[in-house]
């Protein structure tokens, strides 16, 4: 479903992603983790291309981007149409209501009408708990409301492969709960996920496979239950010991 | 306030210079507009260093009589008689002054140097128009604060178009933006000799004079000047002078054993306040060109604006070069030279001849448009980065992300600066005035030439401004509330 192949990327002289090779089947849900500034975010934005890579190819669906001078613009939007990306800081269009913001992508890029947009919208928002929510603005929301908006609009382009970039990071704890049972939920339904977060313990229990990154690169992979317990890279060991609270 | 105001006139009325101090000084000073043009005054064409014109060799036959010396001093040819007042540039005014009962109201004036008449001016091609009848709701041209400008502004039933100097009216006429030019006969004389496109409509009427400006408190200066000018008419002076600008014509006969007029005790200056159901509906009728010419104006500008702004946004590169340039040029130069250009640089160079309001709303419109392209950028810049890529990532292209997500927001965050371009577009529209419109200050001013009352019209005039502001910010203050 998704594979990267050399994937690399850089910021000025920094090397933000050096050489990424990553593959996932489909319904697999993967947890990056790994310290601030290891590449984690970097990687997600190639992967939907608000990034352009500059050396290897990335591939979703049936979509393949090789790096290149100039980005083939069609090619970039067919492949983020195969993806949906959920931001660190929801990101949501604060001119519109919570119903509008889902009703917006399958509106203006799929061309849906108004009623069969609507309609969707409305069968997202119940999903995510939020039916009574739909006429709110963005400021009316809380942190956990915005966020489970931005999933629900993000759900409503029927993407392939969903995208979390740290998506509780800017959140109060006690409103992370509410969003990681969304993503809980979609993980059951067979969803193909690609989160990165730093919470330990849902990422234990979610995911299928654990990348653990360092200086652009993937420093150890693996089930969880293996990089969680007995970590073969004293590095992963290092991080786990500094963000895990004490048993 | 106005007892102030009182008192300071007075104080410099109690200063002026008198004929003893003319001596003294071995200096006569006049003031006259070098923008008057020939025959009066103009720069000569062989030498454009030095001022030519009947008034230039008046002026020196005249301080050579009197034995004093010559200076020339320049004002605007409208504001010459209100500058004379207040004493401190210039002594008398050579200026083709009218000796009308309207001047005399304000000011002293000598003998007449020069009869003349009205000329009515048409384009040779026109039917035979022999009067202004037939020109009913036609543009006519005519200068500012003239007896030509009061025939006309009487009638009521014309399109009358004010200018501010003797050129331009004519080649409005040359090129069909005007019927007709309504004028006194010696600047007919100079600007028809040799120019087949024109002709005169009809013989001069409505005969009068120009005489020599001096302030009323200058007692003595007054009969030195008339009998100066008395002598030069008869020792041949003006005769040879006025020969050789082609204007010493049968009216000059009339110069000839001139008796002053029984006058009348001057009228004092009354308050336009009290006659302000005269004048109010006036000034209102100009405040609607204010208006329409405001709204037409920043239409354009708000639209185009905009297109700018997108262009540079989302442009090719030579497009975003070519936007940026026009933002750079119409912002980095004056509007009045703009205005100067769309409307005669256009007709003259290209033969594009837009009428005067629509130069004026064009030139506003594309003027404003810089401002509003910038306007726009600093609120697409102000929309955060994560809007445009939350779009994106929604799979929009980058236009559909403007359009739907971004400009909306940055609509919202431009309105407030927009708001006041408009408002300051309402008094910069004044400027348009130049080229022959009559809007609100432009009114103002005529008027207040007119019956020298500054202080009363001008109380009025800036409270219909202050009105027109006050409703626009109340109507787009809650235009912005709504789209909150």
């Amino acid at each position: 479903m998704i594979r990267t192949e050399g994937l690399g990327k850089s910021f000025g002289a920094a090397r933000v992603l050096d050489g990424i090779d990553h593959a996932q089947q489909r319904g697999e849900v993967v947890v990056l983790i790994g310290p601030s500034g290891c590449g984690k975010s970097t990687f997600l934005r190639c992967l939907n291309q608000l990034e352009t890579h500059d050396t290897g190819r990335i591939t979703i669906g049936d979509v393949t981007l090789e790096a290149g001078a100039r980005p083939d613009r069609e090619k970039q939007r067919r492949l983020r149409l195969f993806s949906g990306m959920v931001f660190q800081q929801f990101h949501l269009f604060p001119h519109r209501t919570a119903l509008e913001n889902v009703m917006e992508g399958p509106r203006f890029v799929l061309g849906q009408t108004a009623a069969e947009a609507g309609a969707t919208a409305r069968a997202l928002l119940a999903k995510v708990g939020l039916a009574d929510r739909a006429d709110h603005r963005p400021s009316q929301l809380s942190g956990g409301q915005q966020q489970r908006v931005a999933i629900a609009r993000a759900l409503a382009m029927k993407p392939q492969v969903m995208l979390f970039d740290e998506p509780t990071s800017a959140l109060d704890p006690e409103l992370r709960d509410e969003v990681l049972r969304v993503l809980r939920r979609l993980a059951d339904e067979g969803m193909t996920m690609l989160v990165a977060t730093h919470e330990m313990r849902f990422a234990e229990e979610i995911a299928d496979h654990v990348l653990f990154m360092e200086g652009g690169r993937i420093a150890e992979s693996g089930p969880p239950g293996r990089i969680f317990r007995d970590p073969s890279q004293e590095r992963t060991r290092e991080f786990l010991r500094k963000i895990l609270p004490k048993a | 306030m106005l007892h102030l105001v009182g008192a300071v006139f007075l104080t410099t009325a109690a200063h002026a210079v008198t004929w003893a101090e003319i001596r003294q000084r071995g200096v006569l000073r006049w003031g006259n507009d070098a923008e008057g043009g020939a025959p009066y005054i103009y720069h000569d064409p062989q030498r454009p260093e030095t001022l030519t014109g009947f008034e230039v060799d008046l002026a020196g036959a005249l301080t050579a009589k009197l034995g004093v010396g010559s200076a020339f001093v320049q004002q605007n040819w409208d504001m010459l008689i209100p500058a004379l007042g207040d004493g401190t540039s210039f002594d008398i005014i050579i200026a083709g002054l009218e000796r009308s009962p309207e001047n005399l109201a304000k000011i002293a004036m000598s003998r007449p140097y020069l009869a003349f008449g009205q000329q009515l001016v048409v384009r040779a091609d026109q039917p035979l128009v022999t009067s202004l009848d037939p020109l009913k709701g036609r543009p006519v041209g005519v200068l500012s604060g003239t007896v030509s400008y009061r025939i006309l502004e009487a009638r009521g039933d014309l399109d009358v178009r004010v200018y501010q100097d003797n050129v331009n009216y004519f080649r409005d006429l040359e090129t069909g933006r005007l019927d007709a030019v309504l004028t006194d006969t010696p600047i007919a004389q100079v600007n028809l000799a040799g120019n087949a496109k024109l002709r005169r409509a009809g013989p001069p009427f409505a005969p009068g004079s120009y005489a020599i400006g001096v302030r009323r408190e200058d007692s003595a200066l007054l009969p030195e000047i008339d009998r100066a000018i008395e002598a030069l008419l008869a020792d041949g002076t003006l005769e040879r002078i006025y020969s050789k600008y082609g204007l010493w014509t049968a009216e000059q006969g009339a110069l000839r054993g001139w008796k002053a007029p029984e006058e009348g005790p001057a009228k004092a200056g009354a308050s336009t306040l009290r006659g302000w159901r005269t004048y109010l509906p006036i000034l209102l009728g100009a405040a609607v060109t204010t208006v329409w010419v405001t709204c037409a104006g920043m239409a354009i500008a708000v639209v185009w604006g905009l297109a700018l702004a997108l262009l540079r946004a989302d442009g090719p590169a030579v497009v975003r070069w070519g936007a940026t340039v026009y933002v750079e040029v119409f912002r980095g130069t004056p509007l009045l030279l703009q205005i100067y250009f769309i409307y005669f640089g256009l007709a003259q160079q290209l033969g594009i001849k837009l009428g005067a309001g629509v130069a004026a709303v064009v030139a506003l419109g594309l003027n404003y448009a810089a401002n509003e392209a910038e306007n726009y950028r600093a609120g697409i810049e102000a929309v955060p980065k994560g809007q445009s890529e939350a779009a994106m990532a929604l799979g929009m292209t980058r236009w559909t992300a403007l359009r739907r997500v971004v400009l909306p927001q940055a609509l919202r965050i431009s309105l407030p600066s927009v708001t006041n371009d408009f408002i300051a577009m309402s008094k910069d529209s004044s400027i348009v005035s130049v080229i022959g419109l009559v809007e609100l200050t432009k009114q103002y001013q005529i008027r207040a030439i007119d019956t020298s009352d500054y202080i009363g019209l001008g109380v009025m005039t800036g409270g219909i401004y202050l009105a027109m502001s006050h409703t626009a910010s109340v109507a787009l203050r809650r235009l912005e509330r709504s789209l909150r």
